[in-house]
């Protein structure tokens, strides 16, 4: 199969943050970088469909220079080739516009399956996956869980739908997969692969490349500003016996908190 | 990348990755993360009980970590900063894990690789590397630590043999080893005539009992060579070894990996103790809040970013092929393990009573450094070179 997968470069997860002068984003000054964590599954997920039908893998990242470092560590891991659509530009884009680009960079390989991390740890717009879907014209599945290639080119698909549902579908190629966290045991870079990294074939496009002009790929979504999370304290003791503890919790989580 | 435990990263502190390759970062942050996923659980079980955890040496060895910075063989081929970056993470883990990896590498896949033939390379180095063939090296002697050229340990030629007759103690993984690099007189009593040989350890006349009682390293398998005129076949012998500088060149080479281990174990300290800080309440506030405390946390934060600094210019020379000398690799081993020795302590005593369960690294730390603080040319050793160097008085 010829697989396409997808990554990001995100601010490390533990990485402690600043927000920035004019409040619309983090300071990245200084952060380091690493492949979100979805989309590190994703790349273990590509790998395993190829070892198990053959076929090849090919990155592909969005994002100025210091995505060079997630498309080697995915080359080192066992990516065959990547695609490095080089740009500072789109970092605060939309998803459908990430979504036009990356289909832009990659429409002419004929993929078999695209698989995407479900949501990257950073902007979390959990989206780009079924809109580059739409712009490839294929098929997408979320929020999956586990794959396994089957007969007749298609493959076995464990995906999560509301209220906590599984569902096993057996969906054709070509076909967008959004992978969620902890579906495998992510392996290591072998040191031999991180060196032989910089051997393997790579391509950088810029937007020019792709055909873009600036107002192509103006970000419908503005970033108006960016909040930690108001720390509270707030714990108040429910007095009382256990029947009636509880009662009083259900009327509380009714009437204050307004969750039931 | 950070530690995992969302506190300020002591990377940042001089914001090392700025001056790292993507490749260079790439192997620090892989190595670290299979210490903290797959070594740091185990560890202390390990120290207490006082075995090494063998299993994981298939996953060491698929990581590419041993004979890491040799070209070809089966080796990763990494340059000397990514190499000193992997041993830094490793020591993270524990001194013991290091030695270990040092020892294959450094010590003995290192001299197979420069002193060895080519028969000899292509025979060991990419069983080596694949962590299928383990080794030791014996230089040390119950009588010739610091003076390695008083060794007593004899290699007499026999037709198309030798025979090898001596002890060596405090030998890392000899227990373990598959084969020990020797360092032997050939039949005489003069320094210049020590040669390094190949011995596999079944052979008859080897034994290697293991070491026990030990207060440091217990994560590590420690022995002797007892060699009871072993017959070795003729061209067992590494035949470009020319005298007692072939064997400190091998030091040389684990000594500079051993300046970056010890930032790891450093770290791994700090990392805890600061950590610590800003949890334990005394007096109302957390200790971190405290001046005395901050002092502690600032002044090792310090000596780790200094040492740092020290290291990647001493691997960026390495790295160039030239002015790079063994006084260096001294001035940097010295200074970064007496560093090391020192945070451990303050961080034992951060974390106060709970710092002497080996639930928290820190004393596991410490007891180990005692011993990285001797091995590979005691700190009084290193000082003599450095001595010697800046007067041109050899004080030895």
């Amino acid at each position: 199969m010829k697989i396409l997968c997808c990554v990001k470069q995100v601010p490390e997860k533990d990485a402690r943050l600043r927000i920035a002068e004019d409040g619309s984003w983090i300071q990245e000054e200084g952060l380091s970088f690493a492949i979100s964590e979805c989309d590190r599954y994703g790349v273990e997920a590509a790998l395993r469909l190829k070892e198990s039908t053959g076929g090849d893998v090919t990155v592909v990242s969005l994002g100025g220079d210091r995505a060079t470092k997630g498309i080697k560590e995915a080359l080192a891991m066992g990516a065959d080739r990547a695609i490095h659509v080089n740009t500072d530009d789109l970092m605060m884009a939309d998803a459908l516009t990430i979504a036009k680009v990356l289909a832009a960079a990659v429409k002419d390989e004929g993929f078999d399956v695209v698989v995407a991390g479900q949501q990257s740890d950073d902007l979390g717009y959990n989206a780009v996956g079924p809109a580059l879907a739409h712009h490839l014209n294929m098929s997408h599945v979320q929020i999956v869980l586990s794959l396994e290639a089957v007969d007749g080119g298609k493959l076995r698909v464990r995906h999560e739908l509301d209220n906590n549902l599984i569902e096993t579908v057996d969906v054709p190629t070509p076909v967008v997969l959004g992978v969620q966290t902890g579906i495998n045991d992510v392996r290591y870079a072998s040191l031999k692969g991180i060196m032989g990294a910089a051997s393997k074939p790579q391509v950088k496009k810029t937007l020019e490349d792709l055909g873009f002009s600036a107002a192509d790929v103006a970000s419908r979504v503005q970033m108006q500003g960016v909040a930690f999370p108001e720390r509270s304290s707030q714990a108040e003791m429910i007095e009382g016996d256990p029947a009636q503890a509880a009662r009083t919790l259900v009327m509380k989580l009714k009437t204050e908190a307004k969750v039931l | 990348m950070n530690t995992g435990t969302n506190q300020v990263s002591l990377d940042d502190v001089i914001s090392i990755d700025a001056k790292l390759s993507d490749e260079e970062t790439l192997v620090r942050d892989t190595t670290r993360r299979w210490i903290r996923e797959r070594f740091l659980p185990g560890v202390p079980t390990h120290f207490e009980n006082a075995t090494f955890p063998m299993e994981l040496v298939p996953e060491i060895a698929e990581l590419g970590l041993f004979g890491a910075n040799i070209q070809g063989y089966g080796c990763a081929g990494m340059n000397n900063v990514s190499y000193g970056l992997a041993m830094q993470e490793l020591e993270y883990g524990d001194s013991g894990l290091r030695s270990f990896v040092s020892v294959q590498g450094a010590l003995c896949m290192f001299p197979i690789f420069r002193f060895g033939s080519e028969e000899q390379r292509q025979k060991y180095l990419p069983k080596m590397a694949a962590g299928e063939l383990i080794g030791c090296f014996g230089l040390t002697e119950p009588g010739a630590g610091s003076d390695p050229g008083a060794m007593t340990t004899r290699a007499t030629r026999d037709g198309n043999e030798y025979v090898i007759s001596g002890q060596k103690m405090w030998i890392t993984n000899s227990p373990a080893a598959h084969l020990a690099i020797v360092w032997a007189k050939v039949d005489s009593d003069d320094a210049s005539t020590i040669r390094g040989f190949i011995v596999d350890t079944d052979k008859a006349g080897i034994t290697c009992p293991e070491t026990h009682h030990k207060m440091s390293l217990r994560a590590s398998l420690t022995g002797e060579i007892v060699m009871d005129e072993v017959r070795v076949p003729a061209d067992a012998i590494l035949p470009e070894t020319k005298g007692l500088g072939s064997a400190l060149a091998c030091l040389n080479q684990a000594r500079f990996g051993i300046a970056w281990g010890v930032i790891g174990a450093a770290r791994a300290c700090f990392d805890e103790a600061l950590a610590y800080a800003k949890e334990r309440i005394v007096f109302d506030r957390p200790i971190a809040s405290k001046q005395l405390i901050q002092q502690q946390l600032v002044d090792s934060a310090t000596q780790i970013a200094l040492a740092q600094w020290a290291v990647l210019h001493l691997g960026r020379l390495k790295d160039e092929g030239k002015n790079f000398a063994p006084y260096h690799v001294s001035l940097v081993k010295r200074n970064n393990c007496a560093m090391a020795l020192d945070i451990a302590r303050v961080s034992r005593s951060i974390l106060g009573g709970n710092g002497i369960s080996v639930e928290f690294a820190a004393i596991r730390h410490m007891l180990n450094l005692e011993s990285v603080y001797t091995y590979e040319g005691t700190n009084e050793v290193h000082t003599l070179i450095l001595g010697r160097y800046l007067t041109g008085e050899n004080a030895f």
